[in-house]
């Protein structure tokens, strides 16, 4: 990677601060290694740096929690690190609106402890550990709990973005519906920090729950498990479902998690239900995160979404191809993670998700691998839309230049 | 204008252009913005339509697509001399996929005609306009269209899930999927919302949800409309989510029990607040005793559940009457469209209510209370300008208040040619210009449905009714 002039690093220095920018031993994103890291302190000065950053025509990786930074495609031209956790802080959190507004910095769990005292749920649900809210945001990233919660693109009620001409804009708002111009924050929700830079968000939250109660079932049939679950994901107060196989040999066991939430009695008439029709058992509340650290494993992992009625079949196909993996019937969305990377089984995954009526996103792999395809699957006729969006909100590719769909 | 191609492609009977028959296309349901369209066109399938747009494109018109001419903003009037896209005869379910819950229709389906078609599976399409009973599904996708049920379902943004879009260009392209998992930048979320601006919806996906088990309808009488706000404060603020929380007022009681609505309304009442739980029973027989104590810790006089069916209509006759109520009050009603912070629900009610009394105005409030969504009513007499002109005066105002409260303009009606000159109350140069580049990006040359959205000039808006909408100095 081509390392920043001088002329750009005192640039950035003048207008960010000398403790902005680190020096560090090289960070791979993908293959690519990146040894210098700009870190604004507050939203005014990543304004300011993205300006330079635009005027020198260099690109940047935007990192917040660094938990998702191998999703994407390989970045082209990248020379350092962009990291949002200057923006921390929760700025706004009223228990009688259940909303609330946080820099994009701040990590999730933060967030979630500030609201959870006050009545609330954050309702998002990302997966692995120390994630931001920007991060999450940005990367559309869901779990399980997304039933229950909806997607990350529901729980934004605002969003301020820092343009790559370093423009700082706000588009939505604080209040829970608004159709008060284009609703922009759906698309920078997802687009991986193509599009602007999160500086802060307005979420809506959830209620906490009455009660909440984590089951388990060990079934043996996958076909069998998978109506199950499905059954059971769509009971009123099932949050989660998520359902597990290991790469198929005999004997291995299936492991079936449903946490359900919600009002106490509707709770437990659901609980009393699932006990029978899962011949599930109550497990301590962990049993889900458990799971879903299975999601992680594996060389190389496909997201496959599907629809529901199809999900049976995409799973079977995947499995007997040799995948373990980890099932969220409610989302019509599985991870298939293969212990060896194998040049088709992004290929196959692509298959299997189109005839299930879905598509395939490469979530890991090598990054040799990942220069021969776009993660992202193919978006075919809305890509020149696409492309279109790009162009024009970073016109000079200062934001993850090359990672995003069609490696924009 | 290529009148003729028009024809060729739609057919004669489908494509208007007398005077009497574009009349009635020279506004939507925001009656003070009117422009006649050069010609309206009754595309009868998406191949026609991408012909319409190649042919205004060649002929240099601009275009707009319509749907029944309910929006409250005057999204769908045709500026600029464009021709109007009205997509009511492209009214097909094409598919119902029960187990998957989506259906698949055309932009010109009527919104309730999904949800009746779809009960006997046991499901039902969630975002529910007051107009539901002629509005068209690619009008709700333009608007992004609420309802009273969009406290606890979400609206329509939250219930599409692919379209299939004819570009500016003609070009036709797929957004989205069945399975509601977004690949790429999340198009279908740009569009929905977007207000007829980046193309003509020729198809979409959206989702069903299942009838509920159980569904409850309370009834709060208040000794007045504030009263009934704090109620909707605390509602929120225990964590419980009803289906809906409709406030009416006094005035609108008024209106409606002496109108063909009556609904049987306390006409002492304050303010009325209609409370809808639904879920499974058990959960909410609880939730009704829960709601009965913070209804009456908030000072309400008397909680009525519904007994029955009928009873239930009866209630929401109250809250889907009240706008033809009005009508009976003076020859025009001026539906507004604000949202607050819930708990300043009280405050800014209070507030409202003032601005209509300073300026002498006949104000009736009927509102989304759960959202924070206030539809303060304004009857007048458009051919009486002064009052004309205190009915625009008591807009912006109460604009400005919800505002400075942290609202917004518009919650469902959009900003359409009715509020793009106050835009700059809630965004600035750059956030406007933000937009722009997704306007850029789907329709560069600003040829679908122009004029709306963005402001012109705020001082050109003083001196020039022009900029306002306005054809000629209104109704002088």
């Amino acid at each position: 990677m081509t390392a920043p002039s001088d002329a750009l690093l005192q640039a950035l220095e003048r207008v960010a601060g000398a403790d902005a920018l680190a020096h560090h031993t090289p960070e791979l994103v993908d293959d690519c290694a990146i040894s210098l890291t700009l870190r604004p302190p507050d939203a005014a000065a990543l304004g300011r740096c993205l300006e330079v950053l635009s005027d020198a025509r260099t690109g940047v990786v935007v990192r917040g929690g660094a938990s998702r930074l191998g999703l994407g495609n390989v970045p082209r031209a990248a020379a350092l690190l962009l990291d949002t956790r200057g923006l921390a802080g929760v700025e706004s959190f009223e228990p009688a609106e259940g909303v609330c507004r946080a820099g994009a910095g701040t990590p999730l769990s933060v967030l979630r402890e500030k609201v959870r005292a006050g009545g609330w749920e954050l309702p998002l649900d990302p997966p692995g550990a120390g994630s931001t809210l920007g991060g999450a945001i940005a990367s559309g990233a869901f779990g399980p709990r997304a039933q229950g919660y909806g997607m990350p693109r529901d729980a934004v009620l605002g969003l301020d973005v820092a343009l790559a001409t370093g423009a700082r804009t706000r588009c939505g708002g604080r209040v829970v519906k608004n159709v008060t111009g284009y609703d922009l924050c759906k698309l920078y929700t997802g687009s991986f920090g193509a599009l602007g830079v999160l500086e802060a968000a307005w979420l809506r939250l959830c209620p906490l729950p009455q009660m909440t109660v984590m089951l388990e079932a060990r079934p043996d049939d996958l076909d069998a498990a998978l109506r199950a679950a499905l059954a059971a994901s769509r009971r009123a107060t099932a949050r989660a479902v998520a359902l597990h196989a290991p790469a198929a040999r005999p004997g291995a066991p299936l492991r079936s998690v449903v946490e359900l939430a919600g009002d106490s009695v509707a709770v437990e008439d659901e609980r009393a239900a699932l006990c029978v029709a899962l011949e599930a058992e109550e497990v301590d509340p962990s049993a889900l995160d458990e799971l879903r650290a299975q999601q992680a494993a594996g060389e190389l992992v496909v997201r496959v979404s599907a629809l529901a009625t199809r999900l049976g079949a995409a799973a079977a196909a995947l499995r007997k191809a040799g995948a373990e993996l980890l099932i969220y019937p409610g989302l019509g969305v599985l991870y298939a993670s293969f212990a060896a990377t194998t040049a088709n089984a992004f290929s196959l995954a692509v298959d299997i998700a189109v005839a299930a009526g879905g598509a395939a996103r490469l979530e890991r792999a090598p990054a040799a691998l990942k220069r021969e395809v776009d993660v992202f699957g193919e978006l075919a006729a809305a890509l020149p839309l696409q492309r279109a969006l790009k162009v024009r909100f970073d016109p000079v590719g200062v934001l993850n230049p090359g990672r995003s769909a069609g490696r924009l | 204008m290529p009148i003729d191609e028009l024809r060729s492609i739609v057919g004669a009977a489908n494509c208007l252009v007398s005077d009497a028959e574009l009349l009635a296309y020279e506004c939507d349901g925001q009656t003070l913005h009117a422009s006649r369209p050069s010609a309206v066109v009754l595309p009868g399938c998406r191949d026609e339509v991408v012909a319409v747009v190649k042919a205004c494109r060649a002929g240099g018109v601009p275009f707009v697509p319509r749907g029944a001419g309910t929006g409250l903003s005057g999204g769908a009037t045709a500026c600029d001399g464009a021709v109007v896209i009205e997509c009511s005869r492209m009214q097909r379910i094409l598919e119902v996929d029960a187990e998957n819950r989506f259906a698949v229709v055309e932009p010109g389906l009527v919104n309730l005609a999904l949800s009746q078609a779809v009960a006997s599976l046991g499901l039902f399409y969630a975002p529910d306009p007051s107009s539901q009973l002629v509005c068209t599904l690619g009008g709700n996708i333009a608007e992004n269209s609420g309802g009273p049920h969009t406290l606890k379902h979400g609206t329509t943004s939250n219930h599409v899930l692919a379209l299939e879009l004819v570009l500016p260009d003609g070009e036709v392209v797929t957004l989205g999927s069945p399975t509601g998992v977004v690949h790429g930048f999340d198009l279908v979320g740009a569009v929905v919302g977007s207000e007829g601006t980046l193309g003509v919806v020729t198809r979409a996906t959206l989702r069903l949800v299942p009838i509920p088990d159980c569904v409850e309808t309370l009834l709060g009488i208040f000794p007045d409309v504030v009263t009934a706000c704090r109620a909707v404060g605390l509602i929120i603020e225990s964590g419980l989510v009803p289906a809906a929380l409709e406030v009416v007022d006094d005035r609108t009681i008024a209106a409606v029990e002496a109108s063909a609505y009556a609904a049987g309304l306390p006409r002492d009442a304050g303010a009325v607040l209609i409370i809808e739980l639904d879920g499974p029973a058990r959960a909410v027989a609880v939730q009704i005793e829960r709601v009965e104590a913070l209804a009456a810790q908030a000072g309400a006089s008397r909680v009525d559940v519904a007994r029955d069916e009928a009873e239930r209509q009866r209630f929401w006759r109250a809250r889907k009457g009240a706008f033809g109520a009005m009508g009976r009050l003076a020859p025009d009603l001026y539906v507004h469209d604000a949202v607050v912070p819930r708990s300043r629900l009280p405050e800014i009610i209070a507030r409202v209510c003032e601005i209509g009394d300073r300026h002498g105005l006949t104000l009736c409030n009927v509102f989304h209370a759960g959202d924070g969504n206030l539809h303060p009513n304004i009857c007048f007499d458009r051919r009486n300008a002064e009052e004309l002109a205190r009915v625009v005066a008591a807009g912006e105002e109460i604009l400005r208040a919800c505002v400075a409260v942290g609202g917004v303009i518009t919650g469902e009606h959009g900003i359409g040619s009715e509020k793009k000159e106050y835009m700059d109350l809630v965004f600035d140069e750059a956030d406007l210009e933000a937009m722009k580049l997704l306007r850029g990006a789907f329709d560069p040359d600003g040829v679908c449905n122009p004029g709306k959205l963005f402001p012109t000039t705020r001082s050109c808006v003083e001196s020039n009714p022009k900029a306002r909408g306005y054809d000629e100095v209104p109704f002088a």
